[in-house]
């Protein structure tokens, strides 16, 4: 996993530790162990360049970097110790061995024994998340970029909020032999808000990626910009079942909840949308495997070797397709989960190992070659939506019920026209009943999706569905 | 005792030690996941270096849940740092009316002085109830309570659940209050003699008699204990014919049994010191009076049937020479699948109380191999039997012999692929008797002499002692 190009552009900085830098440091530590045994060392050094601003302003301008050492130690006659710490000098180096070996002395009659035979081992793919752009990207550019995106905003009296990230991190660790594996990679994320300063109107953009120029800041400046231009004196309509066309961002924020409900263990216990019935004959919960639950036309699914999918390598992750043409394809399951021995696999048992197939918060829908506008040009009386503000599913486990508001631009669409701006409105829906009144799709584009760990891609499509269901109109913007 | 620390260090201890079975490139991978969590700026905003402020302002609390949660929290507490591990110690039937301990009192008090009963609405009676008594504020527990009772309607079903859930709350409160509640318990005793008189509700007397039943043990009243058990074996006689195919029967016909079996306490311990057969016999009899139904070919439990010679592909700690349970030995047969861990531990301690009790007895945990639920190939079951050994006799130390079968099984087509693993024969042949009682599990099977099925219920500690005297009388039978 070893990274050429960082190396490279690493010559002039110290933003991240150096493979060579990490074998020493592991060399180093080994030298300080006493009494013999078992020695693991993590390094994880990260650096992070953050800009935020609000009502125009920067509020916030960081580069911070850090690096921690993870010491795991298992004396001979002793269970095993973990220590850490950011100091690299030697005396902290020695000083965390010592922690180390200490709280080993001190877990020796903590630790239960565990039986369990070994789980079956999977590859780990060879995944490149790393970006020289998003590297390359200083506090400078930043700042110019920031006070670009500013500028028109304040220009025509708007108020720009937003965030900017740029992060890169090394992880390196030690086998038994003392061989350090080194992985690096990226993560750029850029949001931002223009509200009307009466809080008459406001427009979102945002994306989120490995690749810093794939962002494109410009054109999302732009189109939070034009969206809280149009959204202003938003009128209000009576809630009911609406044609909706929902936006990539808006389609990610409720399918994203239906992705990481694709849970094998919860549909053989006969629970969750994803549960066939008990079969008598043989006594077990059946699932939905094989059967179609949402329309023909979509695919979801996940692979860890395309680019613009790439997640943080484990044990396991390999392609997987959730739902082919309409037809559930897999669950998630956990390799560890015994079956029919008589009792349930507990809760520790599932969660156990990580799941053989994908991560289940990063994937690809599939999608169709229609536009937005020829969606809108085709739709007699519907709405367009921005996106969802933070959607609750789980109202009703078995139909994945969720509920939450449209935010930052709705409008009604009368005649094949956006008439009016709309003021936003709760959705009661399910997005499997979603997924099953689709008339339209476009093409699917990556959308924002940072999380706390990584950046976990999402590819979707805009969707037009028939008959969605808004259940109250709010004045909040 | 485990504390939180204790578990999630386990937890961290154990994960590691899997990496340590992992090549370079998997442990990176596993370190990665890991390391990801502890990037220090994702977390929230803290506080360093101030402690945040976790005492406790009970005047906050507005509703009764959360007062009841506030003192269900504190005796946990006081549980969790009690320095006898419970499950560990034989059963004590009083350790489940235990008074609470005073903080849990103190808290219950504070709380309940903001709730005054006379304002607190009619149908939150059960929580305020609930609620004195764990505050010993016993007045006004009966005050509520009497207050409900008077804002009942003239159904007489009502009035009766009513009195019922009253006298519950009484009886199993900790320390039971039986006392407390007595003019209730006369109440109710004199709805279920009206009851008698207009034969109005079957369902109803049996409810009552057997709540009444349940009473009399909690105060040690076995006089009045018997005369509630005769009373419902009598209405058990006299059942018509939609009684008995009614929804309501179904769960009564257990209660029966129980109070029938209470009756031939003393019957079962001489029909065992006579013979097994004997023993099974009585059973079988009071089974049919209360289910209405002659039980064909079996009794319930398999009590009185011959027990199948055990067949296991690995033995541990040695293959037996002969068969098991073997001839002549008074055995124990454990299906141990069922449990699991830290939930069990009163069970290895049960088990371990017994084999010193009984040096002679037989033991034999029984156990069948489980598999990979995955498509990647399964362990050997000659791996898993080893683990299960190294567990069970190795770490726990358990004074037994362990048979372990290894799993037939089946694959599901594509796309579920689940692995079905198939009933062991040792599994059908003691589980497969007609006529078992339904809701009702067993794990373990008491074996005599001479093979046959003594007794069979789940191998924990409130039927400990119950199982002890049973195998003292068959030692004691000269078989």
């Amino acid at each position: 996993m070893y990274n050429e190009k960082i190396q490279k552009s690493k010559n002039n900085d110290f933003r991240l530790l150096r493979s060579s830098e990490c074998q020493r440091i592991s060399d180093e530590i080994r030298q300080y162990t006493t009494g013999g045994g078992l020695t693991s060392i993590t390094i994880q050094g990260w650096w992070r360049g953050e800009l935020r601003w609000a009502r125009n302003r920067a509020s916030l301008a960081s580069d911070r970097r850090d690096a921690v050492v993870v010491v795991d130690r298992k004396p001979e006659t002793f269970d095993r110790g973990i220590a850490s710490t950011n100091q690299l000098d030697s005396l902290s180096l020695k000083s965390v061995v010592c922690s180390a070996e200490r709280s080993a002395r001190l877990n020796f009659d903590r630790v239960l024994p565990d039986f369990i035979v070994p789980a079956p081992t999977f590859e780990t793919p060879q995944v490149s998340i790393w970006s020289d752009a998003t590297y390359n990207m200083g506090a400078t550019d930043r700042g110019r970029l920031v006070s670009s995106l500013t500028k028109a905003p304040e220009e025509k009296g708007m108020l720009s909020a937003g965030y900017l990230e740029i992060l890169a991190a090394e992880f390196a660790t030690t086998d038994e032999d003392g061989a350090v594996g080194y992985l690096t990679h990226t993560q750029a994320q850029l949001s931002l808000t223009v509200r009307h300063p009466q809080g008459a109107a406001s427009g979102w953009a945002g994306l989120s990626s490995y690749d810093w120029s794939a962002i494109g800041a410009e054109a999302l400046g732009s189109r939070a910009f034009d969206k809280c231009l149009a959204s202003i004196e938003p009128v209000r309509i009576e809630p009911g079942r609406f044609t909706v066309i929902l936006e990539p961002q808006a389609v990610a924020g409720l399918i994203g909840n239906l992705v990481q409900t694709f849970q094998r263990a919860r549909a053989e216990e006969g629970k969750g949308p994803y549960s066939g019935g008990f079969d008598r004959s043989l006594g077990i919960w059946r699932s939905k495997l094989g059967l179609q639950i949402i329309d023909k036309r979509i695919t979801l699914d996940h692979d860890p070797m395309n680019g613009q999918l790439g997640v943080l390598p484990h044990e396991g992750l390999r392609p997987v397709t959730w739902i082919r043409n309409g037809v559930l394809e897999s669950l998630w399951y956990a390799h560890y989960r015994n079956f029919n021995d008589g009792r349930r696999a507990s809760l520790r048992e599932l969660n156990e190992g990580m799941p053989p197939s994908s991560f289940v918060a990063a994937y690809r829908m599939s999608g169709g070659q229609t536009s937005i506008d020829e969606m809108i040009a085709t739709t007699s009386r519907g709405l367009l939506v921005t996106r969802f503000s933070n959607p609750i599913l789980g109202l009703d486990s078995d139909s994945l019920l969720a509920t939450g508001f449209t935010r930052d631009g709705l409008w009604l669409i009368e005649d094949g026209k956006i008439s009016k701006a709309v003021k936003n409105m709760r959705f009661t829906e399910s997005p499997l009943f979603v997924l099953n009144q689709v008339d339209q799709l476009g093409v699917p584009v990556p959308v924002f999706s940072p999380n706390p760990v990584q950046i976990l891609p999402v590819i979707v499509p805009p969707i037009k569905s028939r008959d969605f269901s808004f259940t109250a109109s709010t004045d909040a913007v | 005792m485990l504390t939180f620390y204790d578990i999630v260090m386990s937890f961290l201890l154990r994960f590691f030690s899997r990496l340590k079975k992992l090549d370079g490139r998997r442990f990176l991978a596993w370190n990665l996941i890991v390391c990801s969590f502890s990037i220090p700026t994702f977390l929230p905003g803290q506080t360093t270096f101030e402690w945040p402020n976790v005492s406790v302002d009970y005047s906050s609390y507005m509703t009764l849940e959360e007062c009841l949660a506030a003192t269900s929290r504190i005796n946990k507490f006081h549980e969790d740092g009690n320095p006898v591990y419970i499950d560990t110690m034989p059963y004590d039937p009083r350790e489940n009316f235990l008074p609470l301990p005073d903080e849990v009192i103190s808290v219950g008090r504070q709380c309940a002085q903001r709730f005054i009963s006379q304002i607190t609405p009619i149908d939150r009676w059960r929580l305020l109830t609930q609620l004195y008594l764990q505050a010993n504020l016993d007045t006004n527990a009966i005050s509520v309570a009497s207050a409900r009772l008077k804002a009942v309607s003239d159904d007489y079903k009502e009035r009766f659940a009513v009195l019922d859930s009253i006298v519950v709350q009484f009886a199993f409160s900790r320390p039971s209050k039986v006392s407390l509640a007595e003019p209730f318990i006369q109440q109710l005793k004199d709805m279920v003699r009206e009851f008698e008189v207009d034969r109005s509700s079957t369902e109803l007397r049996v409810k009552g008699y057997f709540r009444l039943y349940n009473i009399s043990l909690i105060i040690n009243d076995s006089t009045s204990a018997r005369e509630f058990a005769y009373k419902m074996g009598a209405v058990a006689d006299s059942l018509s014919e939609n009684d008995i195919v009614s929804d309501w029967f179904r769960e009564a016909r257990l209660q029966i049994y129980t109070a029938l079996t209470f009756l031939s306490a003393t019957d079962y311990k001489d029909s065992l010191k006579k013979s097994t057969k004997a023993f099974a016999a009585l059973h079988r009899f009071n089974w049919s009076r209360s289910i209405k139904r002659e039980v064909e070919g079996a009794l319930p439990f398999a009590r009185g049937e011959s027990a199948a010679p055990l067949e296991a592909d690995f033995w541990f700690p040695t293959t037996p020479q002969s068969g098991v349970p073997a001839r002549g030995k008074i055995s124990v047969v454990y299906f141990f699948n069922r449990c699991k861990d830290l939930a069990c531990w009163d069970e290895y301690y049960t088990i371990r109380r017994i084999a010193k009790r009984f040096p002679e007895l037989e033991i034999t945990l029984v156990m069948q191999t489980g598999g990979w639920f995955s498509d990647a190939s399964p362990p050997a079951p000659e791996q898993e039997a080893q683990y299960a050994s190294q567990k069970w006799l190795g770490f726990h130390k358990l004074p037994v012999s362990l048979a372990v079968t290894s799993s037939e099984f089946m694959k599901l087509p594509y796309p579920d692929n689940r692995r079905l693993n198939q009933k062991s024969d040792n599994y059908l042949n003691y589980f497969s008797f007609p006529g078992q009682p339904p809701g009702m599990q067993a794990d373990m099977f008491l074996i005599d002499r001479n093979g046959t099925i003594v007794t069979s219920s789940l191998m924990q500690r409130a039927s400990e002692g119950e199982l002890v005297e049973m195998i003292e009388i068959l030692m004691d039978r000269k078989d």
